[in-house]
């Protein structure tokens, strides 16, 4: 227990990187909080409409690549790969479809461009981010793919001290996740407190008054013995 | 006596008149070439001089050393191979040289001809990790141009008129060149068609398809389409005849490229049916490839997927890495290709989901299965494992130049050879060499003690459930009985025990074929090895899609001013006859050959040799990247400058 406490979780499952990326769809559903559900896409941004229109190969693209587009061509991206989430993934909760109401959170365009080492995102990607409040019912999260995607989806689920939980989903198919169940809401016992001025300046007016009547007795005696 | 002596006199003199007449007319009956036109069929590059009065033109180098061709006013070139430029330094100083543009979106190669060590110096790094998957065999030396020429120039030069047409194909940047005369038109096209409707190779043509968001790795003959293009604009010019940088003249150019394009066509329809992609991209993107080649009416046959159910519980998907856990929770991996499947792996340990990892095996080069194997050996403390080509290049990534090497070179990889066994926990492990997805590929054949379950094959990424993962021409797939998936399909279909499943690396899934899948399989596998030989004019067709069957060892080296080093020639004779090798170096300035002649290199037929020569770095050497090239030649070859080799010079 100690260790999954030192050690979070498993990672989610890691993307392939370069230019078997693009084999698959990612996205991970992160299950470690019990309250909400943490849920990445994975865009692979020569892809886009943007880059696919300048002609650029999906395969040859590194770290620079990103580093060398302007502010506003990667807010288009961000753009483009927002709408791609929301035309081709389907999320969701119960009846409520939630992938066309959700926000989308993707990085600032710095850290786009600049991802820090421990992101270990592969080159070229956009990481979108999804949160979703675990519900108390047990309804479950269903993740699916659009019948017209142009390429498998592979979901992985992590959840505390499990391997990850992978699905590989054709076009058109679908898969139910269980959410954990939030915690109740803590139940705060009645207890009178004292109003802290009764309560804390006789303690120290005590110790302090033994403290110096000990050392005024014990200097008498000494005076006394000589 | 005297009579006799006249008669015979007269007819010399006869003879001597008459014969250059009567040879002249039969070469002008012959020649389809009109007058003043010289064309010299010639290995390794055709030669050819238009004569424009007292002066010259040449296209792709002079086509003698006769006083009246060998300094053409100018020289024109269609392409960026060293086997063309070379031809060209030379005339350097005394002749202008025209080159085609580099087009856009290939801007490493933007300075090939005037500073090719910009080229050359980023490749020292870029050469790890590339997925770009185009030809090496770029200029090594200068070759400043007077002109660049693009689509749609007008060259009036000496007057002649010289109308230029990019037609990219064969590589990127080629041009065609075309020019009227004795009310012939005359196409000078390269390397863009060879006589009888073939190309010189098939790997040069792997491209992106960037409309179906395929990658240039993934882009098997990914550049047929704009080829097709390139001919049919070509034809549509309706020239004479073509003169190709190699090889015999084109005489019947519309039914040479109409040739040429059936041929790629069916070759391209033949690898979309059984291809592995359709697993992962599915039809739609395939069909748009197929609409760039076979045009959009064509049928695009493909397998259905073969059978394919979960794995079982004691394997675990991690990326790219498949982790096999015992029942007393130990794990063994396959592959670590990135950062987060190591972190994933660690904290399974830390976790208690597995006690310990007690070794990897990696079943090939690409990065995507290597790049975390140095950290993970250092963080695991197990040993890796590996068949010989995959271990040499783990440990030694700088030496070998293939795709997506990763440059994280594994300290010790434990070799295993071919057949070998080794018994892990509860399960029993045989190591196969498994050339698939690439040459230097290995499978694992895994198989529980007890048979509590079905033996699982683990194939690296060499099949995937629609068929093979043949896509990129620069993996050495090669189309041998005793190598590449002819293989692998008689390993799949004889050498495993009954019910064994499949596995790939990027799959979560078991999956095998029947026997009419791997007989569709087969046989139209065959049926393409057929037509690549059809298509390209080698006596083998594996020299057409192995770009590396010679090769430099190391392929990059570091090396002191001062120092000695070695490299070695590594060739895999193809060819189904025992051949020679004509070995000649080429060393720049700041490195020398310790030994100036080569002895030539005898292989057996299907066999494979190797020459190593003996270099040393000068004390004032160049600091950098030097390159060494090497040609090479044989009966009916002669390849100047094939291999190249980096040594970088440091102090």
């Amino acid at each position: 227990m100690k260790r999954c406490i030192l050690f979070l979780a498993l990672s989610v499952c890691a993307p392939s990187v370069e230019a078997h990326l693009f084999l698959y769809e990612n996205v991970e559903c992160n299950l470690h909080d019990t309250r909400k559900t943490r849920i990445e896409f994975s865009i692979h941004a020569p892809e886009l409409p943007t880059a696919v229109a300048r002609g650029i190969d999906p395969a040859s693209v590194d770290e620079t690549w990103l580093q060398g587009l302007d502010k506003e061509t990667i807010e288009v991206l961000k753009n483009e790969a927002g709408a791609f989430i929301r035309e081709t993934f389907l999320l969701q909760l119960g009846n409520e479809e939630w992938i066309k109401k959700c926000v989308i959170e993707f990085e600032s365009v710095d850290r786009i461009q600049h991802p820090p080492p421990e992101t270990q995102l592969p080159s070229g990607c956009l990481l979108a981010t999804v949160w979703i409040n675990n519900p108390e019912s047990s309804l479950p999260l269903t993740v699916g793919f659009a019948p017209t995607a142009q390429k498998r989806l592979m979901v992985a689920i992590a959840r505390p001290a499990a391997f990850p939980e992978v699905h590989d989903l054709a076009p058109g198919e679908s898969v139910s996740i269980s959410l954990p169940t939030p915690p109740p809401p803590p139940v705060v016992p009645e207890v009178i407190v004292a109003p802290p001025s009764s309560r804390s300046p006789w303690i120290p007016w005590l110790v302090v008054t033994t403290t110096c009547g000990l050392g005024l007795g014990l200097f008498l005696r000494r005076k006394r013995s000589r | 006596m005297r009579v006799f002596q006249q008669l015979k006199l007269s007819a010399l003199l006869c003879l001597s008149i008459l014969g250059p007449l009567v040879t002249a007319t039969l070469n002008a009956q012959e020649s389809p070439l009109p007058e003043g036109i010289r064309f010299v069929e010639k290995l390794p590059v055709n030669g050819l001089t238009i004569h424009v009065g007292e002066r010259s033109l040449a296209m792709y180098r002079p086509a003698s050393n006769a006083e009246s061709d060998k300094t053409p006013v100018a020289i024109f070139l269609t392409h960026a191979r060293r086997d063309l430029t070379t031809g060209a330094r030379p005339l350097v100083k005394d002749t202008r040289i025209f080159v085609p543009a580099i087009p856009e979106g290939t801007e490493e190669m933007a300075e090939i001809f005037t500073k090719p060590q910009i080229h050359w110096k980023a490749w020292w790094e870029k050469r790890f990790d590339y997925y770009g998957q185009q030809v090496t065999r770029v200029p090594v030396r200068r070759l400043p141009p007077s002109g660049v020429v693009k689509d749609g120039d007008h060259i009036e030069l000496s007057g002649e008129s010289i109308e230029v047409m990019a037609t990219p194909g064969v590589t990127r940047e080629g041009v065609t060149y075309l020019i009227e005369r004795g009310g012939k038109r005359i196409a000078f096209s390269g390397n863009l068609i060879l006589e009888g409707g073939r190309v010189p190779d098939l790997y040069s043509f792997q491209e992106a398809i960037v409309d179906a968001k395929v990658g240039a790795y993934h882009g098997y003959a990914g550049r047929f389409g704009p080829w097709i293009e390139s001919l049919e604009k070509l034809a549509a010019k309706k020239p004479d005849v073509i003169v190709p940088s190699q090889g015999p003249l084109i005489t019947d150019p519309q039914a040479d490229i109409a040739k040429a394009i059936e041929r790629a066509r069916a070759i391209y329809a033949n690898y979309l049916s059984t291809n592995a992609l359709h697993w992962y991209f599915g039809e739609e993107r395939m069909r748009t490839c197929a609409d760039k080649v076979l045009g959009s009416d064509a049928p695009m046959e493909s397998m259905p997927m073969a059978e394919h159910i979960d794995l079982p519980a004691w394997v675990q998907h991690i990326g790219t890495t498949k982790l096999l856990v015992s029942k007393d929770k130990v794990g063994f991996a396959l592959d670590v290709g990135s950062p987060n499947a190591l972190k994933t792996l660690q904290e399974a340990v830390a976790n208690g989901l597995v006690t310990k990892i007690e070794g990897i095996w990696v079943t090939h080069r690409h990065n995507d299965h290597t790049q975390a194997v140095r950290d993970a050996q250092e963080a695991l403390g197990c040993p890796v494992y590996a068949i010989e080509s995959v271990a040499e290049a783990l440990t030694n990534p700088g030496a070998h130049f293939s795709p997506g090497i990763s440059a994280n070179a594994v300290k010790d990889v434990k070799v295993v050879a071919d057949g070998e066994t080794m018994a892990w926990r509860e399960f029993d492990f045989t190591f196969r060499f498994f050339p698939g997805q690439m040459l230097d590929h290995g499978a694992m054949l895994v198989q529980p003690k007890e048979k509590t379950s079905d033996p699982i094959f683990f194939i690296g990424d060499s099949f995937s459930p629609s068929g093979i993962d043949d896509y990129c021409l620069m993996n050495r797939n090669l189309m041998r009985e005793d190598s590449g998936y002819l293989k692998c399909f008689q390993i799949v279909r004889e050498e495993l025990p009954e019910n064994s499943w499949l596995v790939n690396q990027h799959i979560p899934h078991l999956f095998r074929f029947t026997d009419k899948e791997l007989d569709h399989l087969e046989t139209r596998y065959r049926e393409r090895i057929a037509m690549i030989a059809e298509f390209t004019p080698w006596d083998d067709p594996n020299y057409a899609i192995d770009e590396q069957w010679a090769w430099l060892f190391p392929y990059g080296q570091e090396v002191k001013r001062g120092e000695k080093f070695t490299v070695t020639l590594r060739v895999m004779n193809h060819s189904k006859i025992d051949r020679e090798f004509r070995v000649r170096s080429h060393f720049p300035k700041s490195l020398i050959q310790m030994k100036a002649t080569l002895p030539s290199l005898k292989i057996a037929a299907r066999e494979s040799g190797e020459l190593t020569m003996e270099g040393r770095a000068l004390e004032d050497a160049a600091l950098g990247v030097q390159m060494i090239t090497l040609s090479l030649s044989s009966d009916g070859l002669d390849l100047p400058h094939w291999c190249e080799a980096m040594v970088k010079v440091v102090k």
